[in-house]
């Protein structure tokens, strides 16, 4: 894991450049017609859908692990894509999420139902406490403090034996009750993995479609100028702070929900998931995938996930690979795999059309 | 007291500003009246950009008072003082170049909760180019096609005054003559402007009021038309 920090970290430095190189190919991208008339994403969630039947056990849990990075990479490029905001401390909200899910449903035996949501307010909660420190400070600055925030969140985790188990964490957190499932038809010799799976991806869509809502509404059209220019968007009578911290809290909120998935997912929530090396992973998710782009994230959680397997059955130096793809990414293709495939599409139709 | 005094609009007393430890202005004091048009003339860096920077309180005074409609707002954030009906048309007049016209000037009106008689019907009026480019994004657009946008952008917030910093900077002839106009337009419809220039013939054209600033204080104050007259009393404070 060391050299990936290391190479998050300049990774991380440079994406307000990168954003400011990307603006120019995001423009284009709106003005595309034909592609937009096919519906990938409807497309591609009924290819995740079909993976229980068609795929194998392993299968299932690589696109579990790939959808719920998606939600997480999502919740953090509110922030980066959109609001110009870079954050080295996402994961201390996903880490929430896991820990106020697990607890509710472990400790104190309260249903799925009811400890998904409150996931998503608890890490919303810390989101607003800490974000109120986090946007009186600019760019480095704003990095830095959320990086501290969550090393504040991790040193809990792992000290506060009573609550969190602390070194131990918390095991075998129960799935959910699914039986319900077994009544729709083709359902009924899936395993609880799968159909844990099957509700995960349900619920990480409906998150995603209100996630894009936000980004498209006049809401996000307000975080767009600010990523713009703060200062010009100050004296249009846009409050900068407050419109930060509503975005912050809303990404931490969506962080929290793909954390309570993931710890009931891996069956577990330890004070590992909250170390700050994995906020790096999730930022190198998103600026693979395009930040430009509202499918870039999860695209660069679906291909890193993807990678990781593929190169570690080759080769354990998997960091080396995974930065030689970021670096010929970076130069090559500065709006991320989706920047890349959009600029490749738009030369295709041009040849075509010649 | 027979005659009630009207209040000025805004009124800068003695304004101190500074970047760090460069100090830029040196008790600079003027005032705008409802209805008029005031220029604010002089050579570049002599702080014409600072003095509406600081009424835009990005850079809070170090001294005096800024007074809009007898309040003290020296010291307020830019949105607040935005708000209260200060509209800025900053000096690079960027638009947000993501956003397509017409998505800039809905984001402005929303940003200033402001009503008024400016809405986009109103603004697409004053200039009849926008409503033909609504759909385009503000980074496809020309130099005084972004510089209408920015104003037409800055009055969707409905202010009550309007700062023009450095309008027809980097436009070229045909272009500043068309923004003339648009800007005599808004001025008969009552509009209050602080104008900020360098171009004497420009603003002469179009101020009632002169204040020719030089390093940081008020060199020269008076009616447009005594500087428009006097070629040695132009030669003498402008030396251009």
């Amino acid at each position: 894991m060391g050299p990936i920090r290391a190479a998050a970290v300049t990774v991380a430095a440079t994406a307000p450049e990168l954003r400011r190189r990307t603006t120019a190919a995001a423009t284009v991208r709106r003005r595309r017609a034909v592609s937009d008339r096919i519906p990938w994403v409807a497309i591609v969630f009924l290819v995740m859908a079909t993976v229980p039947w068609l795929g194998t056990r392993y299968d299932t849990f690589l696109a579990s692990q790939i959808v719920i990075d998606a939600l997480f990479a999502v919740s953090l490029n509110l922030l980066l894509g959109t609001t110009g905001l870079v954050s080295f401390g996402h994961i201390a909200y996903f880490g929430i999420g896991a820990y106020v899910c697990g607890i509710l449903m472990k400790t104190y035996g309260v249903p799925f139902s009811v400890a998904f949501p409150a996931a998503g307010l608890g890490a919303a909660l810390f989101a607003l406490i800490s974000g109120y420190f986090c946007v009186r400070l600019i760019k480095l600055y704003f990095a830095m403090l959320t990086l501290a925030f969550s090393q504040i969140v991790w040193a809990i985790a792992y000290k506060w034996n009573a609550v969190t188990g602390g070194d131990q964490g918390l095991p075998e957190i129960p799935y959910p009750n699914l039986d319900w499932m077994s009544a729709i038809p083709g359902f009924g010799d899936l395993s609880i993995g799968a159909r844990f799976y099957l509700l995960t991806l349900a619920l990480v869509a409906v998150a995603l479609a209100i996630v894009h809502r936000i980004v498209r509404s006049p809401f996000g059209r307000v975080l767009t100028t600010i990523r713009d220019n703060p200062e010009r968007a100050a004296f249009l009578g846009i409050n900068v702070r407050l419109y930060q911290l509503a975005a912050f809290v809303i990404a931490g909120g969506f962080a929290g929900l793909a954390g309570a998935l993931y710890g009931i997912f891996s069956r577990g929530v330890f004070a590992d998931y909250v170390f700050w090396s994995k906020s790096a992973e999730i930022l190198i998710m998103t600026i693979l995938g395009g930040i430009g782009y509202f499918w870039g994230p999860p695209v660069g959680a679906a291909v890193l996930v993807w990678l990781n397997q593929v190169i570690t059955d080759y080769t354990q130096y998997w960091s080396f690979v995974l930065g030689a793809v970021l670096l010929v990414l970076l130069f090559g293709f500065p709006g991320g795999i989706v920047g890349g495939l959009d600029l490749l599409w738009r030369r295709l139709k041009r040849l075509l059309n010649a | 007291m027979t005659m009630t005094h009207q209040e000025p609009l805004l009124a800068i007393e003695d304004l101190h500003a500074a970047y760090g430890l460069s100090r830029v202005l040196f008790g600079v004091s003027l005032q705008v009246d409802a209805g008029e048009c005031v220029c604010l003339l002089g050579r570049n860096g002599v702080g014409k950009t600072t003095t509406m920077r600081s009424v835009m309180g990005f850079l809070p005074p170090t001294g005096g008072r800024i007074l809009w409609k007898g309040t003290n707002i020296a010291g307020w954030s830019p949105h607040r003082v935005a708000r209260a009906g200060i509209g800025f048309v900053p000096e690079d007049r960027r638009i947000f170049a993501e956003l397509t016209v017409w998505e800039n000037l809905d984001v402005a009106a929303r940003a200033a909760k402001r009503d008024g008689k400016w809405t986009i019907k109103a603004v697409y009026e004053l200039f009849p180019i926008l409503p033909e480019l609504r759909g385009r994004r503000g980074g496809f657009l020309s130099g005084g096609e972004q510089q209408m946008l920015t104003i037409a952008r800055t009055l969707m917030g409905n202010p009550e005054l309007l700062l023009l910093d450095e309008p027809s900077e980097g436009l070229a002839p045909l272009v500043v003559e068309a923004l003339l106009v648009h800007i005599r337009a808004l001025k008969k419809q009552g509009m209050t402007i602080l104008l900020a220039e360098q171009g004497v013939d420009f603003s002469l054209a179009l101020a009632d009021r002169v204040y020719v600033l030089e390093k940081g204080t008020i060199r020269y104050t008076g009616p447009a038309g005594e500087l428009r007259d006097d070629q040695k009393l132009r030669n003498h404070l402008l030396s251009l």
